[in-house]
């Protein structure tokens, strides 16, 4: 669903220039979550940015579902990019719209007609659990709330793929959850492919299907929950798939609440 | 009281005569001065449409006009006042002045509470697939309201005083009273008078911008 291949990013510092991200691929399949993990200044977050073109690569390309994002033109990457969700760390919501106004702009950036955006809105506040929220501003709801409403507006046009990057790390432990929890429910009922940024273990752990790990610009290695038979190489890795650490074990998706 | 009474007619007419010349000048800001505040945040370096040719010559006709002493500009522009409206005596001459000094003023502050917006609404907007026209006005125009009603009310209070200036030169208004009674005649009642309602105007567009601005702003 998702194929970056040998993609870098090189910023201009001054007269140098500098790898984000060194020749990198990575595939996700359709219905997984892909988790990016590493420490600051790894180059997830430019990495993630490149699977919607909001950094465009200095080489490689970006396939979604097929389709060749690097090979758009303006109007047709726009068209693309409806079916691609993101959602950020610090939400970015409109601050001087309503929640309802937030999710119905995506709605409008697509020309859906006046009517069926309403219903979309109200669905979209339904599956995040804040229809009653619909007319209020985003300073009046807490962090997790406005992450739902980020959820909300990034659901709205029925994507294929959603991009996190860092989605709990302004949240406290139980939002975080109740916000993963929604990812979780988003990816199995709506069959939504999931690319999710974070420096939080834990957080990859709980809701990735595979992991990969970032490290000075590229990726060191990829894990798959599905094979602890693989030796892990990176102490992100090792970690995981440590089974003495009761606390750090990578469960197979659903064991943990059932 | 009495110069005041018998000049009743006088005032109001210099009242009229000012709240034209601000009128027109501010209707310039915002019909002319706003796009190009919108243009020179678009073409910005690093921007949505970043063009830094374009951004550079519009930037540097808006500073070559900003940078004219009003009364200076006023003269300059005479033959031109003449050109569009038939005249250069009259509020109708002095407003083509004040307009050509309001628009660049306006769009300065426009650009200005455009920088304002977290990058990363915008990002989000393009991200979610918008077209430059939703991101301008669902966007940009929304969440720079309160800067834009605040920067507006900047410009109206700073062209109530230019246009007492432009009066001088034969625009007519409240300055030109003021000059013509309080300054050449000594008549301090009516100069007083002149003060006192561009003073009363000041604070009633303060007012209003104020509360206009707080209203709109839902950020708390
Ligand atoms: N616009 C930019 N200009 C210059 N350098 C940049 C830019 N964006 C990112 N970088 C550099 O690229 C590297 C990777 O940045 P990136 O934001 O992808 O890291 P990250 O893994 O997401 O880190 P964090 O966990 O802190 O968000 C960093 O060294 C950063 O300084
Ligand atoms: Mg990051």
């Amino acid at each position: 669903m998702i194929t970056l291949r040998e993609v870098s990013k090189q910023y201009k510092v001054g007269r140098d220039w500098v790898d984000a991200v060194k020749p990198t691929s990575l595939h996700v399949e359709k219905g997984q979550i892909q988790g990016i993990i590493g420490f600051s200044g790894a180059g997830k977050s430019t990495l993630l940015r490149m699977a919607n073109l909001l950094e465009l690569p200095t080489a490689g390309e970006v396939y979604i579902d097929g389709q060749e994002l690097t090979g758009l033109n303006a109007g047709e990457l726009r068209e693309a990019r409806r079916s691609i969700g993101m959602i950020f760390q610090h939400y970015n919501l409109l601050s001087n719209e309503t929640c309802a106004a937030n999710v119905e702009f995506v709605l409008k950036a697509a020309n859906v007609p006046s009517k069926q955006r309403k219903r979309r809105v109200e669905e979209c506040l339904e599956i995040v659990g804040l229809a009653d929220k619909a007319r209020q501003y985003p300073a009046q709801l807490s962090g997790g709330q406005k992450q739902r409403v980020a959820i909300a507006r990034a659901l709205a046009n029925n994507p294929k793929v959603l991009l996190c990057d860092e989605p709990t790390s302004a949240l406290d432990p139980v939002t975080t959850l109740s916000i993963l929890e929604f990812l979780e429910k988003i990816n199995r009922e709506f069959q939504v492919t999931i690319m999710l940024v974070t420096h939080e273990i834990q957080v990859a752990k709980r809701l990735c299907s595979q992991i990969a790990v970032m490290e000075g610009g590229v990726i060191t290695e990829q894990l798959d929950r599905s094979r602890p038979d693989i030796e892990p190489v990176t102490p992100f890795g090792k970690f995981l798939f440590d089974t003495t650490n009761s606390s750090s074990v990578w469960y197979r998706r659903g064991e943990q609440h059932e | 009281m009495n110069s005041i009474l018998a000049l009743q007619s006088e005032i109001e007419k210099a009242i009229e005569q000012t709240l034209t010349m601000v009128s027109i000048s501010v209707a310039a800001a915002i019909i002319i001065g706003m796009p190009i505040g919108i243009l020179l945040f678009l073409t910005a370096p690093g921007n949505l449409k970043g063009n830094r040719p374009l951004y550079s010559v519009v930037g540097y006709l808006v500073n070559l006009v900003r940078s004219f002493p009003f009364l200076i500009l006023l003269v300059a522009l005479i033959p031109f006042s003449r050109m569009i409206v038939g005249t250069a005596i009259g509020p109708l001459a002095a407003s083509v002045s004040l307009s050509v000094a309001a628009i660049p003023f306006y769009a300065r502050l426009v650009e200005q509470s455009l920088r304002d917006i977290p990058k990363g609404i915008i990002e989000a907007a393009v991200a979610s697939g918008a077209s430059l026209r939703h991101i301008v006005f669902g966007v940009l125009l929304s969440e720079a309201r309160p800067g834009l009603v605040s920067g507006l009310t900047v410009t109206i209070i700073s062209f109530i005083s230019y246009s007492a200036a432009a009066g001088t030169v034969g625009g007519g208004g409240i300055g030109d009273l003021a000059i013509r009674y309080g300054y050449q005649r000594f008549d301090t009642e009516v100069m007083v008078a002149c003060i006192v309602i561009l003073v009363v105007m000041v604070q009633l567009v303060q007012w209003a911008g104020s509360f206009a601005a707080a209203r709109l702003d839902k950020r708390k």
